[in-house]
């Protein structure tokens, strides 16, 4: 199940917040989301969800053992094997045939593994295991003697499937004790309305425009309004599942972090991972940079170590050796950034930053994009104004008729679509709230606003009988 | 107060929602219907299944339910897509058939786009996806027009746009192994005749192809092909080849509706002519068209239309001309080379194309035109058939015809290969009739031809 669908939307939502809020009891509201969330996964991978309890069953019972173990070496030991049997699903179904199909024809074999199905999500609630079992490792949390309250942190349906990355120790409180007040109600679910819209009537629209693109070597306008148009796609695609999970949680009374803070105004590229995803950032830095030893054994070691997370982090993206390039892409500029060029960026105007961190942004884009290394090739050549036809470069048209009818089809929405994944109405929202008056009338226009964005998605929904999610391949 | 407002507002629309959805799942009709409008069947309500529940097609299923069963779906569509072609720029002309603008010369390269095949689905009114042919520049479509005239040794034979500033552009493009493959086809479907017979093949344009000269003759001087020449050269003896684009060229010319607009057949009067063409090809007379009595259906939105809903398009709305049999006729399913159920010869309950014939229907139909001449034909078709068979009837004691896409024809229902239901049907002639969706370079021509003659 998706949020983006009827089934959600009609069904699913009004039945599981009406069972939920009908007693106030933590046990019955707790026993009602871990049902809910089970069958939510359970619709669209009924057999996969053996999958995720295998998962949670491997970290409850490592978690009990090793955190009564008081000597280091056993103690470590446990972890390490908990971790290995927690991420063997997601290392079996995402990575095997990709490790297959990469190691044999070194071996001269010619045989093609083929990709096993992958269940929904594992990339996140493997994820999500993994920081419990460290966090229990670590002493940041008590190993969680209750199993259904485990279950239901991995398994609660808004963080589910595409996240964010919910750290245990952020949420173990609030797996027990927590409220919703009216305000907690009203943001969180005007927040999944906001989400909602962002997904329907932005994302998917951006990605039809995709699909009747030409190819990326056509032009160079087509080049970069692939790239362009994939950078907005997969922004409010990604961000949108973010704000419904973020307004879903807060309605059930759990605080999740934020996942995306307008990435595309970041004025460098370590400032666009601050704000682009935020919460695999920060596993990736609490959970691998950080145990690696960080930047506390030298510059060598630091470069060793950051490599290796932006390594993962492009791998855990896709098995994809294009995947694999485009982490090593932005690693290679975080550390060009932290030790050649810290101190020369910073006397650059902020408005040229931007430019150019977009610049290397939409160049990251087309990378990931095109899981094919050859396509990908080709169209960053195209986005340099060049093609190469048999072995030599020329100059590639600027223009294509095809581009122009994507445009002419869809005139103005870009441009709406750009403005929109900048901070205007939040900055709108903040002028209004010095004046009482025009704060009332801002809020009153809001709820409207809102309102008409739902009728407009389940408008849109009607008319689109299947709506994925785009990170759903994690 | 507006907390309470807010909370109220967001209350009201999970209370509605949840109504909606229940309703739904209560009183929404659980079986799968016809959509006249979609022209296809609406999704039934799933049955949980071992299979689905396991491989996980439940969901989508149960999705497809909701969306297809939801209240006031045609509506909705209707408001949704006129809402998305707010931003469009598109003018009408150029939804009916994709711009060839001459501006198109300013810009470096046209790039090639993909030729797509639509032949599983298509229904008498729907097309999912339009083909789109590549476009040459001027001097190397001048190139190939010389070289193809020539005939034996192109590469590529093409349907070519004549316009009157001397340029031309190629609106449908093959390359010989396609044209050849197309021959060996057709060659043994003429083998598999008795002595005497023939097969006599039209491969049609579209309507979006063919508007491309129809509403522009202010510019268009007119269309040629050199893809009939490069076939005849190829096919066998008891194969004849006409070109639809010099059947219907003239006509075009001349302004006849020929074409429709909003859909991408043949008007009824294209069917005729190319009827006309093709009986007279056999040496018969053809029955004058004024000696027909007909009835006029306007307003018809064809499949251009209903790809995308474009309320632009509104105003290019079609006239369908039905011209009623001259003798009492009727037509059956066959199966096994026995009629079956009755099928109406005009479908009075059908609107726009469907009503010739009630629309495609397999395995095999026959139509019964009221003729005694002795002799029948077999006509191998897709939807352009339709149109086509009644006057290919008033030849033919008995037209059987076939459309070989999966949607309409299995050989199991057939139980029969082409080869039997011509030698148990007496079937003389062949006639092949195809769009260009189904014709030359296509699976149709190239696999179910072949794989259903023995």
């Amino acid at each position: 199940m998706v949020f983006s669908s009827l089934t959600f939307l009609l069904l699913f939502l009004p039945l599981t917040l009406a069972l939920y809020f009908v007693r106030r009891g933590m046990r019955w509201r707790n026993a009602v989301l871990l049902i809910c969330s089970l069958v939510f996964y359970a619709w669209g991978e009924p057999v996969f969800v053996l999958a995720m309890l295998f998962v949670v069953l491997v970290v409850y019972a490592g978690a009990l053992l090793y955190s009564r173990m008081e000597k280091p070496v056993p103690k470590k030991l446990m972890l390490f094997l908990t971790l290995l049997l927690a991420l063997s699903g997601l290392l079996y179904f995402k990575y095997g045939a990709f490790f297959l199909n990469t190691v044999l024809p070194l071996f001269g074999s010619t045989s093609v593994a083929s990709q096993a199905r992958l269940p929904l999500g594992i990339s996140f609630f493997t994820f999500q295991a993994i920081t419990y079992a460290v966090d229990v490792y670590r002493g940041n949390a008590a190993a969680q003697k209750n199993p259904a309250l485990l279950l239901l942190y991995i398994s609660c349906f808004p963080q589910l499937i595409a996240g964010p990355i919910v750290q245990y120790s952020d949420i173990a409180c609030e797996l027990t004790e927590r409220v919703t007040t009216l305000d907690d109600f009203s943001s969180g679910m005007r927040r999944f309305a906001v989400g909602l819209g962002k997904k329907v009537l932005l994302a998917n629209v951006l990605g039809e425009m995709l699909s009747e693109m030409p190819s990326a070597d056509a032009s160079a306008a087509a080049a970069w309004m692939i790239a362009g148009l994939f950078a907005l796609q997969i922004y409010f695609d990604f961000s949108a599942y973010s704000d419904m999970a973020i307004g879903l949680g807060r309605v059930l009374g759990f605080h999740y972090q934020e996942n995306f803070r307008y990435p595309y105004l970041a004025d460098s590229v370590s400032d666009f991972w601050r704000r682009w995803h935020i919460s695999l950032g920060s596993f990736f830095r609490e959970y691998v940079y950080i145990p690696l030893g960080g930047n506390r054994h030298g510059a060598a070691r630091t470069v060793l170590n950051l490599l290796i997370v932006w390594f993962l982090t492009g791998l855990w993206h896709g098995a994809s050796w294009n995947f694999v390039l485009w982490g090593l892409y932005y690693g290679c500029f975080i550390i060009l950034e932290r030790f050649a060029f810290q101190r020369s960026l910073r006397r650059v105007p902020r408005a040229l930053r931007i430019a150019g961190t977009l610049i290397v942004v939409l160049f990251g884009w087309a990378l990931f994009y095109q899981t094919d290394l050859s396509l990908c090739g080709r169209q960053m050549l195209a986005m340099l104004g060049l093609v190469q036809t048999g072995g030599a470069l020329r100059f590639i048209s600027a223009l294509d008729t095809a581009t122009v009818q994507v445009l002419r089809t869809y005139t103005g929405f870009p441009l709406i679509a750009c403005a929109l994944s900048l901070p205007i109405l939040p900055r709108i929202k903040a002028a209004l709230a010095s004046n009482t008056r025009a704060w009332r009338t801002g809020q009153l226009f809001e709820t409207l606003l809102l309102t008409a964005v739902i009728v407009l998605c389940v408008m849109n929904l009607v008319s689109d009988s299947y709506n994925p999610f785009l990170y759903f391949r994690f | 107060m507006k907390r309470k407002l807010s909370f109220l507002a967001i209350l009201w629309w999970l209370l509605l929602s949840g109504m909606l959805g229940i309703g739904m799942l209560l009183f929404a009709d659980r079986a799968s219907v016809a959509s006249e409008d979609e022209n296809r069947m609406l999704a039934a309500f799933p049955s949980p299944t071992w299979e689905t529940l396991r491989q996980g097609g439940y969901d989508e299923a149960f999705e497809d339910f909701l969306c297809d069963k939801f209240l006031l779906r045609t509506q909705i569509l209707n408001a949704v897509k006129a809402a998305k072609h707010v931003f469009s720029a598109l003018s009408a002309e150029e939804l009916l058939y994709g711009d060839t603008d001459e501006e198109d010369e300013l810009l470096v390269e046209i790039p090639e786009e993909e030729q797509t095949v639509t032949q599983q689905t298509e229904t008498a009114a729907s097309t999912e996806e339009t083909e789109q042919q590549p476009q040459e520049t001027a001097e190397e479509a001048q190139g190939t027009a010389e070289e193809a005239v020539a005939g034996a040794e192109s590469d590529t034979a093409s349907v070519w746009l004549e316009k009157r500033d001397g340029t031309q552009t190629a609106l449908l493009t093959y390359s010989r192994a396609e044209v050849q493959s197309a021959a060996d086809v057709l060659s043994a479907y003429a083998e598999a005749l008795p002595e005497g017979g023939a097969v006599r093949a039209l491969f049609a344009p579209r309507a979006q192809t063919a508007n491309q000269f129809a509403l522009h003759t202010d510019t268009v001087d007119g269309w040629s092909s050199d893809v009939e020449s490069m076939l005849s050269a190829m096919v066998s003896d008891g194969v004849e080849v006409y070109s639809a684009v010099d059947i219907l060229g003239p006509h075009i010319l001349s302004g006849e509706y020929v074409y429709f607009r909003t859909d991408h057949h043949w008007t009824t009067l294209g069917a005729y002519y190319a009827a006309k063409a093709l009986l007279e090809g056999a040496g018969y007379l053809t029955v004058p068209l004024e000696s027909y009595s007909t009835a006029l259906e306007t307003g018809f939105l064809g499949s251009i239309y209903l790809k995308d809903r474009n309320a632009k398009l509104k105003s290019y709305a079609d006239t369908v001309t039905i011209y009623e049999p001259l003798l009492p006729a009727s037509s059956f399913i066959v199966s096994n080379a026995y009629r079956k159920a009755e099928l109406p010869v005009i479908d009075e309950t059908q609107t726009g194309y469907k009503a010739f014939l009630g629309g495609t229907h397999g395995p095999y139909r026959v139509l019964d035109g009221g003729y005694q001449t002795g002799h029948n034909a077999l006509l191998i078709c897709d939807s352009f058939g339709n149109a086509i068979a009644q006057f290919l009837a008033t030849r033919y004691d008995s037209v059987y015809m076939v459309d070989f896409r999966p949607a309409y024809y299995s050989r199991e229902a057939a139980d029969g290969s082409v080869t039997e239901y011509i030698r148990r049907c007496g079937i003389t002639d062949i006639y092949v009739v195809l769009s260009e969706s189904d014709g030359i370079g296509t699976r149709y021509v190239d696999t179910l031809m072949p794989e259903n003659l023995k």
